[in-house]
């Protein structure tokens, strides 16, 4: 009896309380999120401003080097400069506008022939071989060929981009359309739903999540494409801004023109993150969204 | 090695309101109070949607309450305290039968041959040994619910959660079912929070009945089980269990009824 009196006060010394308690997120679930907030913002748009500041420091003391690297300060003005005279702006509109016709192009032929394939088992021993082989020769290669098969100087421009973006979107969905959980299959059809109605209602719905995610890798590959394009065949366009003004040694027209690039892309890919936002509702309350 | 007059789990005023843009927050749990024994078997029974689950999930430390507090006593620091086996098949479509019941022992970080060990143990007890090496593809909804038991009580938790673990059964496995996780439990003794939408599965297995209100979820009742262990399911064919189970239902429906209420 003693005995087993001692190992109960033995076990009560090793006992400890696990709790379950409101953390600050639930006390005050309103301020939690604003400070959330606040603070991604900062972060988002700090840790940016951190960097201009370093490089303007570095350029001030000497250790970067002015000529190569310019200064956000002379860059700034550059790009003030022209603006003032629409030089900035008539590139960005050419550019713009081969970004969109090929984007969109890319992305109205690659998600159909994706999902297609998808649901066509011998259409998809037909093509996806090639598909994928076809996926890894470096599209730029072929804008020599472009350049003399199609008339124009926009054509091979938008083709590029559309190609780039055909193949990224056409083989996320056909993986997406293959990936459907034969749980919701059997439902729909156990409800004799068409093939469209199947598609349309199942297969398209639980793969746009991921048509999503390849929309933005696409967005990058198209920019990506339209810039380097626009490098060796245009004479308009922000690509061309960048390479003939580093031809030209005018390294804060040059970082001009790469910064312009890269809003392009930021504002692209915010655009594709709202448009994904009316279309996927149900994603928003899912899964595990990281909170550290 | 249990003591049912010490105090295991203390639930104190517990709340949760779920807030959802653009819609009304939902109270899913209100002023929440239970103490819970050690080594004791509670099931928890009431209408849907009136937060068993979210009080499972407070235990299982899965969700933090918006007020109140819960203590649970950790006698043994080397153990997990608390392990579940959800509502939903939860076991891993891609690791095999052995790979889903080793999982928590790989992330308590026991060495792999111990591992090996008390997941074939536990798979031998379940009635799975011979489909060790299986994917959950090839298992009936019986059989994964089987693993999904196995993988929480492999890792020896000190509560063992579970969450309509058997709601998706059909009538005879679960008997079945019910009368394996007897017969487990009354070998190892530890304590058991059960949700079930079954007063008969609450009355062949715990020693006390807790019953919720409408949402939102509060204790609208406590019954102690009197029924003698050891028990089995033949408890059922006395009438002092078909007496208590008509009481039972006679609260419960009152709450089920004010539940439509409240949907419609
Ligand atoms: N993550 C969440 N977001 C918003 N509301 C939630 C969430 N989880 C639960 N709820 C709401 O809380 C209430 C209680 O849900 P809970 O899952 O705990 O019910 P339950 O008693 O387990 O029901 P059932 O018996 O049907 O499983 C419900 O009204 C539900 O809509
Ligand atoms: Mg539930």
């Amino acid at each position: 009896m003693a005995l087993a009196e001692a190992e109960q006060r033995d076990h009560a010394a090793q006992a400890r309380m696990v709790l379950r308690e409101p953390g600050p997120q639930e006390r005050d679930a309103r301020r939690w999120q604003q400070r959330r907030w606040l603070i991604e913002r900062s972060l988002a748009a700090g840790v940016p401003l951190v960097l201009l500041a370093l490089w303007q420091a570095g350029v001030w003391a000497g250790t970067i080097d002015r000529r190569f690297f310019g200064s956000p300060v002379t860059v700034v003005q550059t790009a003030l400069r022209l603006i003032e005279t629409g030089t900035l702006q008539s590139h960005l509109e050419a550019s713009v506008y081969r970004l969109l016709m090929g984007y969109g192009i890319g992305v109205a032929i690659g998600i159909p022939v994706g999902l297609v394939l998808g649901q066509i088992r011998l259409a998809r021993a037909a093509f996806e071989p090639l598909l994928n082989a076809l996926y890894v020769v470096p599209k730029l290669a072929l804008l020599p060929i472009l350049l003399l098969l199609l008339p124009g100087r926009e054509g091979p421009l938008i083709t590029l981009v559309a190609v780039a973006v055909f193949f990224i979107m056409a083989i996320s969905s056909l993986a997406a359309a293959l990936m459907t959980p034969a749980g919701y299959i059997d439902v729909a059809r156990s409800f004799t739903a068409s093939r469209w109605v199947m598609f349309r209602r199942v297969v398209f719905a639980n793969a746009l999540p991921q048509i999503f995610a390849a929309l933005r890798l696409a967005s990058g590959a198209a920019v990506l494409m339209l810039v380097g394009s626009e490098f060796v065949a245009a004479s308009s366009g922000i690509g061309y801004l960048v390479w003939h003004s580093w031809s030209l040694f005018l390294a804060d027209q040059m970082y001009v023109g790469i910064i312009t690039i890269a809003l392009l892309g930021v504002l692209f890919s915010a655009l594709i993150g709202v448009l994904e936002r009316f279309s996927v509702p149900w994603a928003a309350s899912e899964g595990f969204k990281g909170n550290g | 090695m249990s003591d049912p007059s010490q105090v295991k789990i203390r639930v104190e005023g517990i709340t949760r309101r779920f807030e959802t843009r653009g819609r009304e927050p939902v109270e899913a749990l209100s002023r929440f109070d239970l103490m819970i024994g050690d080594g004791e078997f509670v099931c928890i029974v009431g209408p849907s949607g009136c937060g068993k689950s979210t009080f499972l999930r407070i235990v299982a430390g899965l969700l933090r309450p918006s007020s109140g507090t819960l203590a649970i006593r950790a006698a043994d620091p080397a153990r997990p305290t608390c392990a579940t086996v959800f509502q939903e098949y939860s076991i891993f479509p891609w690791l095999t039968v052995a790979g889903n019941v080793r999982f928590g022992l790989e992330v308590l970080g026991v060495p792999r041959r111990e591992a090996d060990e008390r997941a074939g143990t536990w798979l031998e007890k379940v009635g799975l040994h011979t489909f060790r090496d299986a994917y959950p593809a090839a298992l009936s909804g019986g059989m994964k619910q089987r693993v999904a038991l196995a993988r929480a009580l492999v890792v020896e938790p000190e509560v063992l959660l579970m969450d309509e673990p058997f709601a998706a059964l059909d009538a005879q496995l679960r008997l079945v079912l019910q009368e394996e996780l007897l017969a487990i439990w009354q070998e190892w003794r530890r304590t058991v929070i059960l949700i079930t939408h079954s007063i008969d599965e609450a009355l062949v297995l715990g020693d006390r009945i807790v019953l919720m209100s409408a949402r939102p979820g509060r204790v609208k009742e406590v019954i102690p089980v009197p029924f003698p262990r050891p028990r089995s399911g033949e408890v059922r064919n006395s009438p002092e269990f078909r007496a208590l189970e008509r009481r039972i239902w006679e609260s419960l429906r009152a709450e089920v009824v004010s539940a439509e209420r409240e949907g419609e």
